[in-house]
């Protein structure tokens, strides 16, 4: 009974490069580390073979350093590895492939599927049909060859494909390289293995999106795993199960500080998180001193003990209370100006004041504190 | 007027080593005079000590008299605080005390010193002698001797006190005490918020340092993301045009359309090749064309000579008869013209006989008379011949006469001048000479012997002149040798030797024997001189052309007679002529008549040869022609002339023929070419041509191009620009956020910069506002229309008044003279007193030797503000020129130690 590893969307090459190197770096390395830990889920799983539906390589000129750890990374399992090109890797006349053949990189067991023709591997029982893409983007269906694609009686016929599937992900994704919805029926496709969208995703019983085996969003969906797909034989119904990947953790926390215990909520969600987590953190609301204080501390930890933690503080606000005020001993005209930055900072019909107000606030608050301090 | 001072005791201090007192001090102006060292500035030290110096210090050895080293200082005050009544005793050094008295309550020692501070507004020193910071109102309303202008120091100190006055007083408008403090604390934050905010920005607000950095960087992120982008887009342009290449370069491959115009190529150049072959064969046949039209010509030319040979026959057979008749003709006119021509030669022979007869007649008679002629004239010519010829014989006798005597005048002068010499030497020897007289006996002979003389014989009596040693040979007695002894003598003899010598030879020379021979050969000479003139003059006259052409023409003469003689004789005998007849007229008829039949023979000869050669022309002319005429009848009676005639008319037919068949050939190919159109036939095989080298160069070409292409995107791929991008892409990101952080750091420190300084101005300028009414007050009176502003510190700040132009300036005050700012100084205390007055703080002025460096008219006006001042504060003026102050309305209270 023929088995497969379906994934897809490795994103080789990505840098995360907006991020401080010491986070991107690691980053970047784990999509590598994750193509080993495939392999060695392929030999653990003892499948016949593991296909890999497009966007293998972020983009097409990568380094050929990328390229070369790439395949050596799928070294550690030997069985027939098939892959498609993708958006970001179409198999244009010059391109990462041709790049990585020239480089002699590419091992005899790794199939590349560069041009629309079967691909038959009678030993595991399996023709495939890919749909690469040869150009960056395309408008046609590329799948629609296989409705007429001929292939040998007993050999399940698997379509590899990387695109939109029309009408279920229209809003989310680009309507470039559009794959009609009912392709593997069709196609009399046994498993329509699909690249593109990152998320796990079952479109009908024989078409699913993988999505990528090492989360890279802030989003929710599935991401960090790879399918398993057991066929008994032409016709019958796959079954499909969904296999851990991904080793970091993304996660986006949003926070809108309103009242006292909202801001312990967040803090204990802070405390929770752990080395491979890579949190976006966005923060509203208003603060007063002692608060703004406890959330800094706090923000200080989590930055010290997750892989990254991205913050957008901008939407929050400091509002010294009165006692708050009292305390910085700043009465007179510096008393004055204080009240009148705090009523400033919540002005709504001039965004940019405000802003500039309550920055103003928090630094005199700071300033003012080191020279209570001080004194 | 919350302190007064009422009474002032002191007591071994300084100068006041007794006590001295001063009562009865008075609100208002209280006037102190003493000379220098009277002891003016004691007593205000004293009062200082009592307020300012703790009593137990032990830093106020100053107080005690010089030299008195057990002195304990101590001075006592009345007063009256806030209606109160006090008194203030203090006593340092020794039995250290302070008592204070103030209204029922005593306190002593540091609380009583407390309390008063506090209530004065004054601080102690933690430590040592009290400083001008502790000092506070007082320090700013006591002025120490000289010290009036330093007012920001002594305002600087008493800030907080003015502060408090200035809240507490008038000026408060619902702030309070905290504010002013607050301000104070906001001066230090401002000065931190302007460091951090130039961190960030220029004093202008432009972007600096760390701020300018990060924008830079984000502008330059963006250049390099834009060139990164370009270079990406460059890739993916030459990705697709390699790909647009391969198809082109398949495509090609596949359909090869070169081939296609290669055959089209093929066919062309074949058309073209059938064409040229056209052309040629046109050629060639025009031609041959042109050649059969000359032949043509060439035929009927023949054709038509031959006709017209035979039309000639006839004519030559018409030529013929007439030049032979011509011949005959012209036969009988040289036949005619003979005949006259021999008869007049007969004439003309017969005159030339006549004429030649009368010729000689004439002749002989001209050859007799010359005859006679050339006979008289040689005759004449003989006698002067014979003449001239002895004439020349006596003058060659004459002349080598004359020869023989030459002898010149120069020769014979010379003679005479030697002889005269010689002579005189002679004379001057002999004169000198010695005489030897010798009178011998008969018979005996003496010889003379000397040298270069011959020996002499002398013998009877003789005189003897001796010139030279000579030596006499006395026969029988031997010899004796005479020496004569003059001195020049031998001198003498050489000179008289020379010029004998000369004479001898000049003798020799002319040829005479003396002086005398030579005179008349002299004589002789030029007699024979005349002889030769006269000879020569005979000559002349007989052969004045020398005697050798007098000969020569006698003998032409001769010649020219035998010459004539043998005419004569060869004219021989001739008949008589008729002696009637003048031979010479009878000539010239003859010649006359000779000449006339002479010009008829050369008249006949003329006609005679014109008729001959007319004949030999007419002859020449009948024989040509009958030679034509025979010729041409011969060769038309030539039967291969015949044939050939023939020949060429077929020829000429066949030619012809030929011709006219080509022409039309002719013309229908060049119609078959015209329309064939060569040059456009080429052009399209030079068209297919460079299609097709232009077709498998593109090809071969875009092959290399591809291959270009495969290897600048290898190389380029192998950069890793997507990665690159990613980079670039992070780096903008974070750049971005770090400039927006600085950019909203900076923002919010300048607004507060901003903030903070508006609000603290408008506090200070709340707080300066009573000041400055009372500071303007007084201000009036010293400069009217003057205004002095009061800066952060509370202090006079800038002077604004007219200058002696009526323009304004303004200027800080530390820049005005001495006088001036002492003035002003004293201007800002009166202020600070009265805005400390009406804040209900103690205010007492004291003045230690004040304003002394005003002008007469300035201190007029400073009396003025002082005595407005006295109305509400208590004043203590000292002073060491009480005149300068009798215009105060009080009485100077002198001062001097007891």
């Amino acid at each position: 009974m023929p088995c497969f590893l379906h994934t897809a969307d490795w994103q080789i090459g990505r840098l995360y490069a907006s991020l401080p190197p010491e986070n991107a770096v690691p980053l970047a390395d784990a999509r590598i580390a994750c193509v080993e830990r495939l392999a060695a889920l392929a030999a653990e799983q003892a499948v016949d073979a593991v296909l890999v539906a497009g966007d293998v390589f972020d983009a097409q000129n990568v380094s050929d350093r990328t390229v070369r750890r790439l395949f050596n990374a799928m070294a550690r399992w030997t069985g027939p590895w098939v892959l498609i090109p993708g958006n970001h890797d179409a198999a244009l006349a010059e391109s990462v492939w041709t790049r990585a053949r020239r480089l002699g990189v590419v091992p005899d067991h790794v199939h590349l599927c560069l041009t629309p023709e079967p691909l038959l591997l009678p030993d595991i029982g399996l023709a495939l049909l890919p749909a690469p893409l040869t150009q960056r983007h395309t408008h046609s269906d590329l799948t629609a060859w296989f409705d007429a694609a001929e292939t040998p009686a007993g050999l399940l016929r698997i379509g590899l494909a990387h695109g939109s599937v029309q009408g279920l992900l229209a809003e989310e994704i680009d309507s470039a390289n559009p794959i009609a919805p009912d392709r593997a029926e069709r196609a009399r496709l046994d498993y329509l293995a699909l690249g593109d969208w990152h998320g796990c995703k079952r479109i009908d019983a024989r078409t699913w999106y993988a999505g990528t085996p090492e989360p890279d969003r802030h989003k929710d969906n599935g991401s960090g795993q790879a399918l398993r797909v057991d066929i008994a034989a032409p016709g019958a119904e796959p079954q499909v199960r969904a296999l851990a990947t991904g080793r970091h953790r993304w996660r986006a926390i949003e926070a809108t500080l309103a009242v006292p215990s909202d801001l312990d909520g967040l803090l204990a969600q802070l405390d929770a998180l752990a080395a491979d987590d890579v949190v976006d953190l966005r923060v509203s609301g208003a603060l007063d001193l002692a608060a703004h204080g406890r959330l800094r501390e706090a923000l200080a930890r989590a930055e010290a003990c997750c892989r990254h933690l991205g913050l957008d503080l901008a939407a929050l606000r400091l509002s010294p209370t009165d006692e708050d005020i009292a305390a910085l001993k700043a009465d007179g005209y510096l008393g004055e100006l204080i009240v009148a930055l705090r009523e400033r900072q919540s002005r709504e019909d001039d965004p940019a004041a405000a802003r500039i107000a309550a920055d103003a606030l928090a630094l005199l608050s700071a300033e003012l504190q080191d020279l209570g301090s001080a004194s | 007027m919350t302190l007064l001072l009422t009474r002032l005791k002191v007591e071994q201090v300084r100068k006041f080593r007794q006590p001295f007192e001063l009562t009865g001090l008075q609100p208002g102006l209280n006037l102190f005079s003493g000379d220098n060292e009277a002891g003016k500035s004691t007593l205000v030290r004293a009062i200082r000590a009592a307020f300012f110096e703790r009593h137990g210090t032990n830093v106020v050895e100053d107080l005690r008299p010089w030299g008195d080293a057990g002195a304990t200082p101590q001075v006592e005050i009345d007063f009256r605080l806030d209606g109160e009544d006090g008194q203030l005793f203090k006593r340092f050094l020794g039995k250290k005390r302070c008592q204070l008295r103030l209204g029922s309550r005593t306190l002593e020692g540091t609380e009583a010193e407390d309390l008063l501070a506090e209530r004065l507004g004054y601080a102690y020193a933690a430590k040592g002698a009290s400083k001008t910071e502790h000092w506070g109102i007082p320090g700013l309303l006591w002025i120490e001797q000289g010290s009036g202008q330093d007012i920001h120091d002594a305002a600087g100190h008493a800030r907080e006190h003015l502060h408090g006055a200035l809240q507490r007083g008038g000026g408060g408008q619902g702030a309070d005490a905290v504010g002013a403090l607050a301000a104070s604390a906001g001066d230090g934050l401002l000065a931190r918020l302007l460091e951090r905010r130039g961190e960030l920005l220029t004093g202008t607000g432009k972007p600096r340092a760390a701020l300018a950095e990060a924008i830079e960087r984000v502008v330059s992120l963006d250049e390099q993301r834009r060139e990164l982008d370009q270079r990406i887009d460059t890739y993916r342009r030459q990705v697709d045009l390699l790909d647009a290449l391969r198809r082109a370069h398949a495509a090609d491959e596949r359909e090869r359309p070169w081939q296609a115009l290669e055959r089209d190529l093929v066919q062309a150049r074949g058309k073209l090749a059938a064409l040229q072959d056209s052309q040629r064969q046109l050629t060639q046949d025009q031609q041959r064309h042109a050649g059969l039209q000359a032949q043509v010509g060439l035929l009927q030319q023949q054709i038509q000579a031959a006709q017209q040979q035979a039309d000639g026959l006839q004519r030559r057979e018409v030529e013929q008869a007439r030049t032979q008749s011509a011949r005959e003709t012209a036969d009988a006119a040289a036949q005619q013209a003979r005949e006259r021509l021999e008869a007049a030669q007969a004439l003309a022979a017969q005159a030339a006989a006549l004429s030649a007869r009368w010729r000689a007649q004439a002749s002989r008679a001209e050859q007799l008379r010359q005859q006679r002629e050339l006979q008289a004239a040689q005759s004449t010519r003989q006698v002067a011949l014979t003449q001239a010829e002895a004439a020349a014989a006596t003058l060659a006798r004459l002349r080598a006469q004359a020869g023989a005597r030459a002898l010149s005048d120069e020769v014979v002068k010379t003679l005479r001048q030697l002889d005269a010499r010689r002579r005189e030497l002679a004379t001057r020897r002999d004169a000198a000479a010695t005489r030897l007289a010798l009178d011998l006996l008969p018979g005996v002979t003496l010889t003379l012997q000397a040298d270069g003389v011959a020996d002499q014989a002398l013998s009877g009596t003789s005189r003897q002149v001796l010139v030279r040693p000579t030596t006499l040979d006395i026969p029988g007695f031997g010899r004796l040798t005479i020496s004569p002894g003059g001195q020049d003598l031998d001198e003498l003899a050489r000179q008289l030797a020379d010029t004998d010598g000369r004479w001898q030879a000049a003798l020799a020379q002319a040829g005479v024997a003396d002086l005398s021979g030579a005179e008349q050969r002299l004589a002789q000479h030029a007699d024979l001189l005349r002889q030769i003139g006269l000879a020569e003059q005979a000559l002349a006259l007989q052969a004045p052309q020398g005697i050798d052409a007098l000969r020569q023409a006698q003998a032409e003469g001769a010649a020219r007679l035998a010459q004539v003689e043998a005419a004569r004789a060869l004219i021989g005998d001739m008949a008589e002529p008729d002696p009637s007849v003048d031979p010479i007229v009878a000539l010239a008829q003859a010649e006359s008549d000779q000449k006339a039949a002479d010009a008829a023979v050369q008249r006949a000869q003329q006609a005679s040869t014109t008729a001959g050669q007319q004949l030999a022309a007419a002859t020449t002319a009948e024989v040509q022609a009958r030679h034509e005429r025979d010729a041409l009848a011969a060769l038309l009676a030539d039967p291969e002339r015949q044939a050939q005639a023939a020949k060429a008319a077929h020829q000429l037919l066949e030619a012809s023929a030929e011709r006219d068949a080509l022409a039309l050939r002719i013309e229908q190919t060049a119609q078959a070419l015209a329309q064939a159109r060569p040059a456009i036939v080429e052009q399209d095989v030079q068209r297919l041509g460079a299609s097709v080298t232009q077709q498998t160069r593109a090809h071969q070409q875009r092959r290399e191009q591809i291959l270009v292409l495969e290897t600048q995107l290898a190389e380029a791929g192998a950069q890793g620009l997507d990665e690159q991008l990613a980079h670039v892409d992070g780096e903008q990101v974070r750049a971005i956020a770090r400039r927006d952080q600085l950019q909203r750091r900076a923002d919010a420190l300048a607004l507060l910069c901003r903030e903070l300084a508006e609000r603290r101005a408008a506090t200070l300028a709340q707080l300066q506002g009573p000041l400055t009414r009372h500071l303007q007050h007084h201000l009036a009176l010293l400069f009217p229309q003057a205004t002095l502003s009061v800066d952060a510190r509370l202090a006079p700040g800038e002077l604004t008044r007219a200058d002696a132009h009526g323009r304004t300036e303004t200027g800080a005050i530390d820049a005005l003279s001495f006088g001036a700012r002492e003035q002003l100084g004293l201007i800002a205390r009166c202020a600070y007193a009265d805005l400390l007055l009406e804040a209900g703080r103690p205010t007492l002025l004291i003045l230690d030797d004040a304003l002394v460096h005003s002008d007469a008219q300035r201190l007029a006006q400073m009396k003025r503000v002082l005595y407005d001042v006295a109305q509400r504060h208590q004043v203590l003026l000292f002073t060491c020129h009480p005149e300068d102050w009798r215009d105060l309305g009080v009485q100077a209270r002198p001062i001097h130690p007891a």
